[in-house]
């Protein structure tokens, strides 16, 4: 018998016994449904991440730090050994990076600048025409990330700001309730409180002979500062951008200088916790990457150095997405494994109900290995119906919950989480057709064996 | 030619052996009819599984048309029965959620025979039990006297050598029963195919040309409206035996 024919007498088969075979394909429908929903929350939140990552990160940079515990050790971890230039934020320690670490860095071939990190802790900051006084994150801002004006001008991408203005974003805005072209031109004014300087005891002694206990006094004080600065811009609110909600932006310039400010006298002075690093175009930065602890070495300095390229934070993230794809995906699987067993117990009934049939076809000379194929055809079909079911089922609730979920993740305009490709979906709905086929085979077994004298007794 | 020479079977083994057929040697001619009479658990339905190629013989030898089937192997014996053999059965066993036309292509397509010629086949077989008009009709709404004559249109569609009959008419008014008789001999007439009929009904078995009573395994009575020609004949005698 040609295939062909064997396979139509399949199809012809499942049609008569419609109710049973549906039911028995919505089965597999379940495995397939969760499974392609899987597949495109995965791709969605790949995606997704993607977009996040190459929209906040320079592709050409490098994220350089001096302890790799600042990639998301977490609060707490554990004993730690002391390290005389080690610096506490937010509330973990961590080993800083030197202006002698950072020039070594410079050095590499490839190498077009690196910039450290500046903390700017500002006791509080006020608004023009507010009392309130508020408190926020203030960061340099990154002149290789372009974001969205709400109000006032930004300039062209790779150039900073000038020192003395500032760029707010756009949900402060809305928390002073003043319109964002309102706040251009206005004076933000950073609080600034110096922690006293760290005297040994030898330099208070110095001190008090020279210039008196009056002196001291005055050094040890706290010293705080006022500066002032202009709102020149209002960076608009981006779904992607992780940077609009972080705080204020200052200049690089401003940064440093406060950033100096703060620590001068302490042994935090120039010692950053991490850097961003710039390579020059037509350098990868995974090859620049590599060649930071072989200049370590060179330099004669034992000294470590933990860096991570856009792609690597970009796999960091793929990481979390591709775990809990493969959870979903597990819930699948243990939906299919139990629809292989729906499949050998309906078509081994099938199989019962049919011993006349498949007595008849067998008197007539057909071979075993046919009337096996019949039986594993019907299994396929109920395969692919149950997979094209349960995948179009899922591309149409996916479709139709799209705007609902980016609305309540507030993932922003045109990102969605679940993003649906054919192909994957197609070797999908293949796989559950070879999974069937081989859940018919132990049925499709038995009626090949079956005699066709003693079937055709039947009554 | 069909050519049973000694044949025996047994089921179970040992102390437990029950003989169905005890040595039975037959001789039928191309283009005639036999009845096979018996009352049940004679051994006349044994006897047609044996003679069909659907059964095995224990021992001896049944020889079709100059070969040994009782030597072929699982395959050659499946496609042996795909192109030379029709059966029809009192229960009829056709398939009651395909139509006619669906119930006919079965056996050409288990020959292997082309979609176009399998077409026509179909349809000239329709036409001879006249049933053309029903063709896209599902089996099941087929009359008990429908569904023989489609069984008999399965199985005249590959043009067999031989047509085995089982109690064709076992499930029929005698009106019907009558009807499908007829078309039974007519058809193996106009194809010159032979026709084995198992039957307990000695009205039936009077229509063909010899009749084999079956008890207990063994031949006990052969009667003919001509000369049954009898086993181990001598080859030369085929051709006399047709032209009688």
């Amino acid at each position: 018998m040609k295939l062909r024919d064997i396979f139509t007498r399949a199809g012809r088969s499942l049609r008569s016994a419609k109710g049973r075979t549906i039911l028995t394909s919505l089965a597999i429908a379940v495995g397939a449904f969760t499974l392609t929903l899987s597949l495109a929350a995965g791709e969605g939140a790949r995606q997704y991440a993607d977009k996040l990552i190459s929209s906040n990160v320079d592709p050409q940079s490098i994220f350089i730090v001096k302890d790799d515990s600042v990639f998301g050790a977490g609060p707490g971890g554990g004993l730690k050994e002391y390290s005389a230039t080690a610096t506490q934020y937010g509330g973990i320690s961590f080993k800083t990076l030197s202006n002698e670490d950072l020039e070594i860095v410079r050095g590499v071939d490839g190498v077009a600048s690196a910039t450290p990190t500046y903390i700017v802790n500002a006791e509080y900051v006020t608004f023009e025409g507010k009392k309130t006084k508020y408190t926020t994150d203030i960061t340099a801002y990154d002149p290789s990330v372009r974001s969205e004006v709400a109000a006032g001008n930004l300039p062209p991408l790779g150039q900073q700001i000038e020192t003395d203005s500032v760029v707010v974003p756009e949900v402060y805005a809305e928390q002073l309730k003043i319109k964002p072209a309102d706040l251009i031109g206005k004076i933000v004014t950073l609080r600034l409180v110096k922690t006293a300087e760290q005297l040994s005891q030898k330099q208070i002694e110095q001190i008090i002979k020279k210039d008196g206990v009056k002196a001291l006094r005055k050094r040890l004080a706290a010293q705080s500062k006022d500066v002032m600065l202009t709102v020149s811009a209002v960076s608009g609110k981006s779904s992607t951008a992780l940077s609009t909600s972080s705080g204020l932006f200052i200049s690089e310039k401003k940064a440093k200088e406060l950033s100096d400010y703060l620590t001068k006298g302490t042994d935090q002075y120039q010692q950053y916790v991490s850097a961003t690093v710039r390579v020059k175009d037509g350098y990868k930065p995974e090859d620049v990457k590599q060649s930071f602890k072989k200049a370590y070495q060179d330099a004669g300095n034992d000294g470590y150095i933990g860096a991570k390229t856009a792609e690597d934070l970009q796999s960091l993230l793929f990481t979390i997405v591709n775990t809990l794809q493969g959870i979903v995906a597990g819930f699948g699987v243990i939906a299919l494994i139990a629809s292989v067993f729906g499949i050998i117990n309906t078509q081994y009934i099938s199989v019962l109900e049919r011993t006349r049939e498949i007595g008849l076809m067998k008197a007539l000379g057909m071979r075993g290995r046919h009337v096996s194929r019949l039986f594993q055809f019907e299994a396929a079909w109920i395969g692919l119906l149950g997979g094209v079911i349960g995948a179009a089922g899922a591309w149409a609730v996916g479709t139709l919950l799209n705007p609902w979920i980016t609305e309540s993740l507030s993932l922003g305009e045109g990102n969605h989480l679940l993003v649906f490709q054919i192909i994957p979906v197609i070797i999908l709905v293949a796989s559950l057709v070879a999974i069937a086929m081989l859940a018919g085979w132990f049925p499709a077994r038995k009626a090949a064996k079956l005699d066709p004298i003693e079937a055709l007794r039947t009554e | 030619m069909i050519q049973l020479e000694n044949v025996s079977k047994v089921y179970g083994k040992k102390d437990r052996a029950f003989t169905a057929l005890d040595d039975i040697s037959l001789t039928i001619e191309d283009g005639s009819s036999v009845a096979i009479v018996g009352k049940s658990g004679s051994g006349k339905s044994t006897l047609m599984h044996v003679m069909s190629g659907l059964d095995r013989a224990s021992s001896g030898t049944v020889t079709i048309d100059g070969q040994d089937i009782s030597k072929l192997k699982n395959k050659a014996l499946d496609s042996f029965r795909a192109e030379k053999i029709g059966f029809i059965f009192q229960a009829f066993f056709v398939q009651a959620n395909e139509t006619c036309a669906q119930n006919i292509s079965l056996p050409l397509e288990i020959m292997k025979v082309k979609r176009f010629s399998r077409k026509k086949r179909v349809q000239a077989a329709l036409q001879a039990v006249e049933l053309t008009d029903k063709a896209n009709e599902k089996a099941k709404n087929l009359s008990g006297g429908q569904k023989q004559r489609l069984a008999i249109a399965r199985a005249i569609a590959n043009k067999p050598r031989i047509l085995f009959a089982d109690e064709p008419t076992g499930n029929l008014d005698s009106v019907t029963g009558e009807m499908v008789e007829n078309l039974l001999f007519s058809f193996t007439k106009k194809l010159g195919s032979t026709l084995v009929i198992v039957t307990h009904d000695t009205d039936l078995a009077a229509k063909c040309d010899h009749q084999v009573f079956i008890k207990d395994g063994k031949i006990v009575h052969q009667s003919s409206k001509q000369v049954i020609a009898p086993a181990k004949k001598p080859p030369a005698k085929k051709k006399v035996a047709k032209k009688v």
